[in-house]
């Protein structure tokens, strides 16, 4: 199952790059902290995904946090997308 | 395309970390530089798994960063574009990676750490033939010590004395010109020929009169503890048993050739 939700990895990252970088802003904006977003949000998702491999190991529970965690983000990271 | 060459480099960076905690492949096992890159290499999978998503994310920042540098994103919103045909290209993309993260999570990366265990595993175990080095006395177990003069090309052992002092009851000292490591299903063996295997009887420190046994031997077979590849310890494979000439049919079995494997 771990290994079935790995291909939405790419996607959810898409998605939140997307969700901070794609928004229309003028060249005196700065983008800094919509860059420090982006791989921030890259940064916690993963790091979820790779702490729930690891307890899981003892506590089978953590994996249903793996399996669900990119679902959900996909889910979030549409929604900002139309709230844009 | 930016996203390969991020993956690319990212992977062979982490690579080098990840090679380099096998290094004692290479130094101690002495096995050659392609055997050492072609046994890492099967992780590569595993990084890839891991990798290709960022650098997929990180193409992704840096072309969304290019695109907004150069005004292109508010002038297509200004042109009243919907954001949804922008991210349709960059989901096209994920998908493209999606598929390769799907096809290495669910068979490539699982086949390469199986193939990775099993490599490591073997040159591990065939310690055995490195254990002993020419001109030198190494005691092997407790109460074990061999000395061979040299190793030939052919992976013969020659000039090989062995001493066997583990039996309180009996201590074999063997003297052999010409032996081999043999590898079959029913152990590892030290087959050696061409020599003299003395057995002395009792106290091996105070032997008693007329105890010695010297007995002439065109060929026999010294049969490691434990079977094959399931042993870890390369300690484990040594001398456990000298079988002596009235067991030639374990010989014979143990003096099958076997195909060597990465040596």
């Amino acid at each position: 199952m771990i290994a079935l939700m790995a291909p939405l990895y790419p996607i959810a990252f898409v998605v939140i790059a997307y969700a901070y970088l794609g928004a229309p802003r003028t060249t005196r904006q700065s983008r800094a902290v919509s860059m420090l977003g982006a791989i921030a949000g890259v940064a916690f998702l993963r790091l979820i995904g790779f702490v729930s491999t690891v307890f899981g190991v003892n506590a089978p529970g953590c994996y249903r946090c793996n399996i669900w965690q990119r679902p959900s983000q996909l889910a979030l990271g549409f929604t900002s997308f139309a709230a844009a | 395309m930016r996203s390969s060459l991020v993956l690319v480099s990212l992977t062979a960076v982490i690579w080098v970390t990840q090679a380099l905690r096998d290094i004692d492949i290479m130094t101690s096992q002495g096995q050659t530089i392609l055997v050492f890159i072609g046994i890492t290499a099967l992780i590569i999978p595993l990084l890839v798994l891991v990798i290709a998503p960022i650098a997929l994310l990180i193409a992704a920042a840096h072309v969304l960063n290019k695109l907004s540098n150069d005004s292109e994103i508010i002038v297509m919103n200004a042109a009243g574009m919907s954001p949804w045909i922008l991210f349709r290209a960059f989901l096209a993309a994920a998908v493209v990676v999606s598929l390769l993260v799907g096809a290495i999570s669910a068979y490539f990366a699982p086949k390469g750490l199986r193939m990775l265990r099993d490599k490591l595993t073997e040159v591990r175990a065939n310690v055995v033939s490195t254990i002993v080095q020419p001109g030198r006395f190494r005691a092997i177990e407790n109460g074990v010590t061999i000395h061979i003069r040299e190793r030939r090309p052919n992976g013969q052992l020659a000039g090989i004395f062995l001493d066997d002092r583990r039996n309180p009851n009996e201590r074999i000292t063997v003297l052999s010109e010409i032996g081999e490591l043999l590898d079959n299903s029913s152990g590892t063996y030290l087959g050696a020929s061409e020599g003299d295997r003395a057995a002395t009887r009792g106290d091996a420190a105070r032997p008693r009169d007329g105890s010695l046994r010297s007995l002439r031997v065109r060929s026999f077979a010294i049969r490691g503890r434990g079977t094959g590849r399931e042993i870890l310890d390369p300690r484990a494979l040594f001398v456990a048993a000298v079988i002596s000439r009235s067991e030639r049919s374990i010989l014979s079995r143990a003096a099958r050739p076997v195909p060597r494997r990465t040596a």
